[in-house]
């Protein structure tokens, strides 16, 4: 169990000195869309539809190997 | 030059060839796992964010995704290690590898790219989709299915080394399929296939979510603010959750995986479960000891999962669901143990019950954190990867000899040189339930004489040698008449026989029987150039 004084030194550092880090647990930063960049929205987009054709092809490639081999 | 032959090393390795494969591919299992299930579980935390507008499971999603920029990074190096190392130390593994599995390897290959570049957009863009964080979210979650057909992909050979599905390949001969040199279907969906991949998919979720709770557990130790100390503490509750679930799904999907080993690998399955070391003989081998840290990790999940539900605490499971699982999993031992042996169901019983225990002191100890839990369950989820990546390889028929003799230059694993005793077998085997005869015993009928079974023909040679990689349908089809060079060849590629069976196969495809005895007209059959 902690000691009860090492709390107490503990919270008042903790009002002191606010951790970045504990304000950024907060609430949801949900921003609005058009604040993003758009070259990143962009590349994300096009890596998608690259993605999910390889994999669509990968699995018709598994699907037609059940019948020739 | 000679290629090296059967299980001999091409190069001698300091220390051991097969302790150096061993190694880089217990850490590749190690690694790898964590980085499949860290993708998964990063998916969770986004979700949970998304939906409970929490930021905390979000921060704690983009931590976890940086372990796993790191961890898929140094999990992808060791894979090159370990091909180099195959490469070098015994080639004619590639060579039969790539006959079978030239095209799934290159997709597999492929899906590395994809999975590296989804990885890296979806870390490092975080702070610039918070306006589309549902395209953020869909782009993490993406990575799951990659990684499920990744390793949907290398369990169809993983699998095929264990149990090459003989049987499948004698049934299906005459399919009159194309022949695609560098996809073997029957190879691919082996016996053990199914198992692997399920076995395989929920202990990477269960692996990486106790390995993050772990983390989690660490940091509460080291955090001295109360929120960051909630944020851990609600964080590793999330994720052991998550584990546990998956875990629980493991010794049943063990369970039916064991059945499969039993009857299309054989030799491992003994190996594996009736060894020298084993409970039966009194002993406690690796394998035993993976099934004794399971027990104990059903143990501290039922026991911690209790406390919680009584608590009240966040991701707690329901009172409910803790006393039904318990009794469930309870049965279930007790089924495996009418299986198996009783010490087995003691074995695990105490070790269940020793853990909770110890479990539930931590928990007093830490006023209701679950810090000290989850640490041990990240160990003790490490242990069992570890345990259970060593014993699967370690099994397998082709690390033991033949004549079950240790041979100069062989290398085998000197482990096995006292757990593999085929002379010893039938005495540990006798794991009768009833104690002495039964009274029925009398009226049970006899048993049919076995039947007679005559020497190998070079028909039976020729069946049994070449289906291991290809149907017989190539060997109709060949219209060369260069059988030496070919089998010599085959050879090269690892097919395992002696000089005089080589010869009596050469004889045998040189008269030209096989053809003769065949319905198919050879002169449909493609033109080979070999």
């Amino acid at each position: 169990m902690s000691d009860p004084s090492e709390n107490a030194v503990s919270d008042v550092a903790q009002v002191a000195s606010p951790d970045p880090l504990e304000e950024s647990l907060g609430a949801y930063p949900l921003r609005d869309a058009s604040e993003d960049p758009g070259w990143a929205i962009k590349t994300v987009w096009v890596w998608l539809f690259i993605a999910c054709g390889l994999y669509v092809f990968f699995l018709v490639l598994l699907v037609l190997g059940l019948w020739y081999d | 030059m000679i290629l090296a032959a059967g299980s001999n090393p091409f190069i001698q390795f300091p220390g051991g060839a097969k302790w150096s494969i061993g190694f880089l591919g217990i850490f590749h299992v190690a690694v790898g796992s964590l980085a499949i299930g860290f993708a998964f579980i990063v998916t969770v935390l986004q979700l949970v964010a998304y939906f409970r507008k929490d930021n905390r499971y979000d921060l704690l999603a983009k931590r976890v995704q940086l372990w796993h920029v790191c961890i898929y990074n140094i999990g992808t190096i060791n894979a090159i290690g370990l091909v180099f190392a195959l490469s070098g130390l015994y080639p004619q593994f590639w060579s039969q590898i790539f006959t079978q599995f030239f095209w799934t390897l290159i997709v597999e290959e492929t899906l590395f790219l994809m999975l590296a570049t989804t990885l890296t957009f979806h870390y490092f863009f975080w702070e610039d989709m918070w306006g589309h964080k549902k395209l953020h979210i869909f782009l993490g979650a993406l990575m799951t299915p990659f990684f499920f057909l990744q390793f949907y992909i290398i369990n169809g050979m993983g699998a095929y080394m264990l149990t090459p599905a003989f049987a499948e390949g004698k049934a299906s001969l005459w399919s009159g399929t194309a022949g695609i040199l560098g996809w073997d279907k029957l190879a691919f969906y082996n016996p053990s296939f199914l198992m692997l991949t399920l076995h395989r998919t929920a202990a990477n979720f269960a692996y990486a979510g106790f390995v993050v709770a772990g983390v989690c557990g660490c940091l509460l130790y080291l955090a001295k603010r109360d929120k960051i100390k909630a944020w851990y503490e609600t964080g590793g509750r999330l994720t052991f959750k998550v584990a546990f679930i998956s875990f629980l799904t493991l010794p049943i999907i063990g369970f039916f995986y064991s059945w499969v080993l039993k009857y299309h690998a054989k030799e491992a399955y003994d190996n594996l479960m009736i060894g020298r070391g084993d409970v039966v003989a009194g002993g406690i081998d690796w394998w035993w000891t993976k099934q004794l840290v399971v027990a104990a990790m059903i143990g501290i999940g039922l026991v911690f999962g209790r406390k919680s539900a009584k608590a009240k605490r966040e991701f707690a499971m329901p009172m409910a669901a803790v006393y039904v699982v318990s009794l469930l999993y309870l049965m279930f031992y007790v089924g495996m143990a009418t299986q198996m042996t009783w010490m087995f169901l003691w074995g695990s019983l105490a070790a269940a019950i020793i853990a909770g225990l110890w479990a539930s002191h931590l928990v007093n100890r830490h006023g209701g954190s679950g810090r000290a839990v989850f640490v041990t369950m990240g160990i003790l989820s490490f242990l069992t990867v570890c345990l259970g990546g060593y014993v699967r390889e370690a099994s397998r028929p082709r690390f033991v000899n033949p004549s079950g003799d240790a041979e100069p230059g062989q290398n085998r694993i000197q482990h096995y040189s006292s757990v593999y005793h085929p002379a010893e077998r039938p005495e540990s085997i006798d794991m009768r339930m009833v104690r002495g005869e039964p009274p029925h015993a009398a009226e049970v009928p006899g048993r049919s004489p076995l039947l007679e079974i005559g020497p190998e023909t070079a028909a039976d040679l020729v069946s049994s040698r070449c289906i291991s990689c290809h149907t017989l349908e190539r060997i109709y089809s060949y219209k060369g008449t260069d059988w030496d060079r070919v089998v010599g060849r085959m050879e090269a590629y690892g097919t395992r026989m002696t000089n005089e069976e080589a010869g009596e196969i050469v004889e045998y495809l040189e008269g030209g029987e096989l053809q003769r005895n065949t319905s198919i007209d050879v002169n449909d059959g493609p033109t080979s150039s070999e």
